[in-house]
């Protein structure tokens, strides 16, 4: 059944991305509706709960199926089909394996078992979002104030099982991390003239696309924020716009990653701020909310100016903890470092991409010298989660780099 | 706790009592654990964040799940009992 509920979110969010990103071709198409899908049916059952109708599978298709013939886009089905590669089968088999390590056994993240999980099975229980639960001081740990996008997707799933089912939930992690590489796959044949090293970067990029965190939200988060990027650094503003807004409803850093788009976009092309319209109205619903339910955040409470100018003092505490809990993949990093190196006259054509990378950033430096912990706890426990929001982008950035500096190179040569 | 799941409703508030030391010694993450088996029913801590213990909340419950304890607790029976614990039901 949970293969059932995939393919469903996969048919609904179908009409939207044709709607959104009616040029897409094939692979492109393919990703976009898987992510929109997931968005779409988890907006429905918040939309369901904020009118006060309790979920059933048949209110649930009712409504996707409403917002499907609303979307829908009546238009001749043309879609452009990019040359496919044997590498690509490598890519797939990466998939496969990642599919066996997250089905494995029923999520054990603690965040899983003590977050996203835990308001899942309370909202399925419920029948909907459980207000007074969130509200319960006794369970402030459980993050009240996170944005209900994943749990409202394990809901939807258990709404097909017929019962709380953890181990089935794994499903929806390679499900993701493939529509996200079916992505990159697209807008790396659009960048690069072979489909050959198109297939190779997409492969070199596809453990970074997977997250290694299996049943909490940083799958979601990177995919929605990396292809809002990579889309938005190609106008295509409408479908980047829509991800952005579900990343914002998938953890409080994709309010972080909207602002920052948006700040990068004005400082790179102004004209189309207004065109993040979408993602501020996916946002504003969940805000409104969570104001309205008084549902608090552990991040900005008690005195913050205080905690930020102590640590700023004592710069030596946090810059310990980021030493020793370094995140890992250092040939990455080297990788990365060499690609920015080498084409530094060429940063300026990825300007937006970059200056999101550089802005998000901040905000998650900011984050730390804010945050009401103890800061080296939250390092270790959160910074290579962190990290790994931004690392697709980059290094699919740093790969671009490095073939336009391979083949201008080339030119000139030639020439 | 999947026997206290078992043996109560959804809408029942169940009481956690687990022998440790401290909130960050043990008691958040039983509790924690706890409340994720028995969802959606309400589980009620029996000690704050700054390791104060609550034994007044036991009055809210109409379960007390004891983990690796047996506490003997006024208005209470044991209803079950395992290697790992028991459950003690509201008797008035």
């Amino acid at each position: 059944m949970t293969l059932l509920a995939l393919i469903v979110v996969f048919a609904v969010g179908f009409p939207a991305a044709r709607r959104a990103d009616g040029d897409a071709p094939l692979l492109r198409c393919l990703g976009e509706s898987f992510l929109l899908g997931i968005g779409i049916c988890a907006m429905t059952l918040f939309a369901l709960s904020i009118i006060g109708v309790r979920w059933t599978l048949l209110r649930a298709l009712i409504a996707v199926l409403i917002v499907m013939i609303a979307v829908t886009r009546r238009a001749p089905l043309r879609l452009r089909v990019e040359r496919l590669q044997v590498i690509d089968l490598l890519t797939l088999a990466t998939i496969v394996g990642y599919a066996l390590f997250a089905t494995v056994a029923p999520p054990a993240e603690i965040d899983f078992i003590a977050d996203w999980g835990l308001k899942a099975r309370t909202f399925a229980a419920h029948g909907g979002i459980n207000w007074s639960f969130l509200q319960n001081a006794w369970y402030r740990w459980d993050h009240p104030d996170y944005p209900p996008l994943l749990p409202l997707t394990f809901d939807w799933i258990t709404l097909f099982s017929g019962d709380w089912s953890p181990q089935s939930l794994g499903m929806l992690y390679p499900a993701i991390g493939l529509a996200l590489l079916a992505i990159i796959r697209s807008l790396f044949a659009d960048e690069f003239a072979s489909p050959f090293l198109a297939s190779l970067a997409t492969l070199a990029i596809a453990p970074l696309a997977l997250s290694p965190w299996i049943g909490i939200a940083e799958a979601p988060i990177v995919a929605f924020g990396t292809a809002a990027v990579l889309l938005g650094r190609r106008g295509l503003m409408i479908p980047a716009a829509l991800m952005l807004g579900f990343a914002t409803m998938t953890k409080n850093e994709g309010l972080a990653m909207l602002v920052a788009f948006a700040i990068a976009l004005a400082l790179t092309q102004p004209r189309l701020v207004p065109k993040l319209w979408p993602a501020v109205a996916i946002a504003l619903p969940w805000l409104a909310a969570r104001a309205i339910f008084g549902l608090s955040t552990g991040l900005i409470g008690g005195p913050i100016l205080t905690r930020a100018v102590e640590r700023l003092r004592t710069p030596q505490i946090l810059g310990s903890a980021f030493i020793k809990y370094a995140t890992g993949a250092p040939l990455l990093w080297i990788g990365v470092v060499i690609a920015l190196a080498v084409s530094f006259r060429m940063l300026r054509e990825e300007a937006f991409a970059l200056l999101w990378i550089g802005i998000e950033f901040a905000f998650y430096i900011a984050a730390y010298l804010v945050t009401e912990s103890d800061v080296a706890w939250q390092v270790r426990w959160s910074w290579e989660r962190l990290v790994s929001h931004l690392t697709p982008t980059l290094a699919f950035i740093a790969i671009v780099l490095l073939w336009r500096l391979a083949t201008r190179g080339t030119m000139t040569t030639n020439a | 706790m999947n026997a206290v799941r078992e043996r109560t409703l959804d809408s029942d508030r169940i009481a956690i009592v687990i022998p440790a030391p401290g909130w960050e010694r043990g008691y958040q993450y039983g509790f924690t654990r706890a409340t994720y088996l028995l969802a959606p029913r309400t589980t009620i801590p029996l000690m704050a964040a700054n390791d104060t213990p609550l034994p007044a909340n036991v009055a809210l419950a109409d379960y007390v799940a004891c983990w690796h304890a047996a506490p003997a607790i006024p208005h209470f029976a044991m209803i079950w009992r395992s290697e790992d614990g028991v459950l003690l039901r509201r008797t008035r």
